[in-house]
């Protein structure tokens, strides 16, 4: 038996729906596809609806990880014994982008680093993740954020387009166990593939140039030192509270669960439903005291937990740079513009709030 | 791939957390108006015997039909066999939790949360400040520190209610009363009747309590649960005594779903007070905002 | 057997069709509970005494007020349904800008009513409401999920969350930001958003979500080319009287 180490191989253009449609004979296969003027991921049934060349989907491809209505348990009343039919699929989940790949990461580190969800592991350990290249747009940020690249992130294949070809680098076992399995449609690399490869990052980068980035060195001291900053009333007061901020955010996690009765009281659902931080009730406590009383405290967190609460519960910044929160806001709220007003233009640290704090966490 | 997010998984399945374990209500004691303690033990005698917790944790307890609530354990870990837990009726599932009588079965997980530091408090003097419903978990503080008597040095217990009618285990506070190895100073809001006479030894707030306390602040823990208003002002009185601010530990409350820092509902500043919490140095009010 | 009785007031009858369309759910009723009041669905009715009362349409006359304090003295738990019960519906979104004279003059003319006539009011005006289900009309679902709760002694948990969530986790594309008036940001859901799906705006027929920032939705619509006037007409239809305060021709500037 002949071994040898291969990290990567390229697929030719022209070999792209031959894998695609290799792909879906293996699971079912989950893609972008159009809806309306924007794109969404989708279990395909034609691999002609693939969308290859898109920029955002309305949500992210976490919905296929962690279904926004889930029922947890089913228990019944006489004995209270707790029982699920939960069972994972296989899947593969074509064309994501480094951000989206860098937000399941987050994910995984949410749910399977302290308390792990058996549920999410059986269903992460089923699916295939396979990235593609992406060029941004005016909404992405995802080079301040360091997930421009998959680099570090949990994934199978990437697709990275070099022309002619896509450069293939191979994340993990499973990723290699597809390309044994569709050997005909990939060919070896070769040195000026690798060229074309290095010259792609440089290519995305660039495409940043013009774009407005935030700075986000030291963010979360900088967020903290800027608690009571004016910038967060202002903001607020455009925010209309709609959650839709959080609700297309690869990495938001947070759910309410309710327990429904039947009719006869016999058996009990418990339903967990995905929730977003910015609602009300969110905070609401017995007495009708809610903790995050105000728009601005509400808005705010979000912000806090991305790039103040994140960091510290799983050492990475909550936010991945996609850009959702901002073209989705009905009310045109820019992250990146909150993210640069907070800091100001002259780049000076803020004194002012500085002053207020005793102390300060530094990163 | 980086190694930790491979780690991750490349694990077998571990036990669901979210599952519950069962367990029956062996007894209910009125203890208050609308306040009703609750002891329980476990069906299954294997999680009967490996349950132990530390004064301060948790549980979430299904209240069939309901749903989940979170509630401080107010037994203490050093009585085995049952757990207690002592809840106010407030709302939806309180509410149902009320009606069950001894020998419903409901189920629990957990215990979850940090609990006091009772390890670094051996060997100090401990202040125990209890407001109202904040007495259950420190309830369950006060015996494990009188089990264990010897461990520590001297105990205050300072505990505040609305009026006489409030006060919670009525009975076992007037015995601890007593005691020579606990001090123990009692203050109503307002002293209007009979009871409330012989009960408190002052009109007033804890506050007012605490320049009593005669115990050398820097060799003292501190140990406060109250209503969520109260810690402002305990917290400065503290302060104004001499307790230094990473001795003195709050029990703060926050909406909570799943426990197990999951569902984000709980989250104080940038942690989870279900597993970061809900005991908080006071220390932590200078890093997470409205802490208190 | 627990008694439920559904009655009508001022309404189209809506909501008390969309309850019969529960079929499902009518179907394991039966034989459970008894359908002791539900003039709109059977002939032989008893008005005696409750567990669970429904109540649909706003107060409007005396015969209206009557029976629902009759109503309300025997059924243990009273529910308003349909956003007429709840907030005074879509009859109600001037209360606050005409009198009654003019609006009786516009609807019948001079003709003598020999009723006593009011503006019409949501149940909670008159008497306690246990429960509010709006809708126009109600949601099965939750109707469905409220009988089933209240049946086994557990009170149903609405969380005023807005619209949004529902049409956002559903993946529709934004209306608001495609320049279509949508009230969803502002409004209660529960309906699953089925109106942004299919590209109409969210009419806010089940009222205001937990704190609904008007301010800011009546500064957009008037960036999408909506005047002032036609904004708060909008926003008001059936609001009721949940958004009184906001009157047209209050303001000419954005956004005040
Ligand atoms: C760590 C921890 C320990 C705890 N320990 C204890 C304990 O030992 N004993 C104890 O009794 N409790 C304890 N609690 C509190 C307890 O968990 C809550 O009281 C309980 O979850 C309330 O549940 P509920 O369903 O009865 O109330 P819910 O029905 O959930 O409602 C809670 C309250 O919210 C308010 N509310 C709900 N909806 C609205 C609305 N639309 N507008 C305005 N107000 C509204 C109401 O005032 C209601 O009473 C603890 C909480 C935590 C986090
Ligand atoms: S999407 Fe915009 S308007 Fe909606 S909650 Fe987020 S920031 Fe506020
Ligand atoms: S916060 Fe916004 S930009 Fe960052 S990951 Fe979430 S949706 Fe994307
Ligand atoms: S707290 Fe808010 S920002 Fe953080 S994960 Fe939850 S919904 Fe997202
Ligand atoms: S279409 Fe309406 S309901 Fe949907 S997200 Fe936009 S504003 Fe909200
Ligand atoms: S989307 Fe709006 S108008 Fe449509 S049913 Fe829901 S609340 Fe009513
Ligand atoms: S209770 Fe769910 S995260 Fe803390």
């Amino acid at each position: 038996m002949e071994f040898h180490i291969e990290r990567a191989k390229v697929l030719p253009k022209s070999n792209l729906w031959s894998f695609l449609e290799g792909l879906k004979k293996i699971s079912p296969l989950i893609a972008p596809v159009k809806r309306g003027n924007k794109t969404v991921f989708s279990e395909v049934n034609d691999i002609s609806d693939i969308i290859i060349n898109y920029t955002r989907t309305i949500l992210p491809p976490k919905k296929f990880l962690v279904p926004y209505r889930r029922v947890r348990f089913t228990y019944s009343t006489d004995n209270l014994s707790f029982s699920s039919n939960f069972k994972a699929r296989d899947q593969i989940i074509f064309g994501i982008h480094s951000c989206d790949l860098h937000g399941i990461s987050i994910l995984d580190s949410v749910y399977l680093k302290e308390n792990p969800d058996p549920r999410y592991l059986e269903v992460r350990k089923k699916t295939v993740l396979i990235g593609i290249s992406c060029m941004p747009d005016d909404y992405c940020f995802c080079l301040s954020t360091g997930t421009a690249f998959p680099d570090g992130a949990n994934w199978d294949l990437f697709l990275t387009d070099i022309g002619a070809d896509y450069f293939v680098s191979i994340g993990s076992p499973k990723g290699d166990e597809l390309i044994i399995e569709l050997k005909r449609l990939f060919r070896d690399i070769e040195r000026e593939d690798l060229e074309l490869y290095k010259r792609s990052t440089r290519k995305k980068k660039e495409a940043f140039k013009n774009k407005k980035l935030p700075d986000l060195e030291r963010i979360s001291q900088l967020i903290e030192l800027e608690y009571e900053s004016p910038v967060w009333d202002e903001e607020a007061k455009r925010c209309l509270s709609c959650g839709t901020c959080t609700n297309v955010c690869p990495t938001c996690f947070c759910y309410t669960s309710i327990d429904v009765p039947d009719f006869e009281g016999k058996t009990v659902k418990r339903v967990e439903f995905t929730t977003s931080c910015q609602y009300p009730y969110y905070s609401l406590v017995a007495g009708g005291h809610y903790f995050k009383p105000t728009r601005t405290a509400r808005f705010r967190h979000r912000y806090y937990h991305k790039f103040v609460g994140y960091p510290y519960q799983i050492e990475k910044l909550g936010c991945v740079g996609c850009g959702r929160c901002s073209a989705e806001c009905p009310a045109k709220i820019s992250m990146v513009e909150t993210l640069i007003r907070l800091r100001g233009t002259d780049e000076k640290e803020p004194g002012k709030a500085a002053e207020q704090t005793s102390a300060g966490r530094s990163l | 791939m980086k190694k930790s997010l491979e780690k991750l998984l490349n694990k077998p399945l571990p036990v669901d957390p979210f599952k519950p374990q069962r367990a029956v209500i062996t007894d209910i004691e009125e203890l208050a108006p609308d306040h009703k303690k609750f002891t329980f033990s476990f069906l299954d005698e294997g999680v009967a015997k490996s349950w132990d917790y530390i004064p301060g944790q948790f549980v979430m307890l299904t209240v069939p039909k309901a749903g989940e609530i979170p509630i401080s354990i107010c037994s203490s870990p050093t009585r085995k066999g049952f757990f207690e837990l002592t809840v106010r009726k407030v709302g939806r599932k309180t509410k149902v939790l009320h009606q069950l009588k001894p020998g419903d079965v409901v189920a629990v997980r957990g215990p979850y949360g940090n609990g006091f530091p009772v390890g670094i408090m051996e060997n100090h003097n401990v202040l125990i400040i209890a407001g109202g419903l904040g007495m259950a978990p420190l309830r369950s503080l006060v015996w494990y520190i009188l089990d264990r008597r010897n461990r520590f040095k001297e105990i205050y217990l300072l505990y505040g209610t609305r009026s006489y009618e409030f006060v919670l285990y009525k009975e076992e506070l007037r015995r601890l009363k007593e005691r020579e190895d606990i001090k123990c100073l009692f203050c109503l809001d307002r002293v209007e009747t009979p009871e409330d006479r012989e009960w408190a030894d002052i009109e007033g707030l804890l506050t007012e309590l605490i320049p009593q306390v005669k115990l050398k602040p820097s060799e003292t823990y501190v140990a406060v649960c109250g209503p969520p208003v109260a810690y402002k002002f305990i917290g400065k009185e503290l302060l104004k005594n001499g307790y230094p601010e990473s001795q003195i530990f709050v029990s703060l409350e926050r909406k909570m779903e799943c426990g197990i820092g999951k569902c984000g509902h709980c989250q104080i500043g940038y942690k989870f007070a279900c597993v970061d919490g809900p005991i908080f140095p006071l220390w932590d009010t200078k890093n997470l905002p409205e802490m208190l | 057997m627990v008694r439920i009785g559904i009655m009508g007031l001022t309404g189209c009858s809506g909501c008390q069709c969309e309850i019969l369309n529960c079929e499902d759910a009518i179907g394991k009723l039966i034989g459970k509970v008894e359908f002791a009041y539900f003039p709109l669905a059977q002939d032989v009715n008893d008005f005696s005494e409750f567990d669970i009362l429904f109540v649909e349409g706003s107060v409007s006359t005396n015969l209206d007020r009557e029976k629902l304090i009759e109503g309300r003295k025997r059924s243990k738990l009273l529910v308003a349904v349909g956003t007429c019960a709840c907030y005074g519906g879509v009859q109600s979104q001037r209360n606050d800008e005409a009198s009654l004279d003019e609006m009786l003059k516009a609807v019948y003319g001079d003709t003598k009513l020999d009723l006593e006539v009011f503006k019409p009011m949501p149940l909670s005006d008159v008497v306690d409401v246990d429960y509010e289900l709006p809708g126009c009309p109600l949601d099965k679902r939750q109707f469905v999920y409220t009988v089933a709760s209240l049946l086994n002694g557990v009170e149903p948990f609405f969380p005023k969350i807005p619209v949004c969530h529902e049409c956002k986790l559903s993946e529709t594309d934004c209306l608001l930001l495609k320049g279509i008036p949508c009230q969803g940001p502002v409004s209660f859901s529960g309906c699953g958003a089925p109106c942004t799906a299919s590209g109409v705006g969210c009419q806010g027929c089940r009222g205001n979500c937990d704190f609904p920032n008007f301010d800011e939705i009546l500064s957009i619509y008037q960036d999408i080319g909506l005047s002032f006037d036609d904004s708060v007409k909008f926003l008001k239809v059936f609001r009721g009287k949940t958004i009184s305060g906001l009157k047209v021709g209050s303001s000419n500037e954005k956004g005040a």
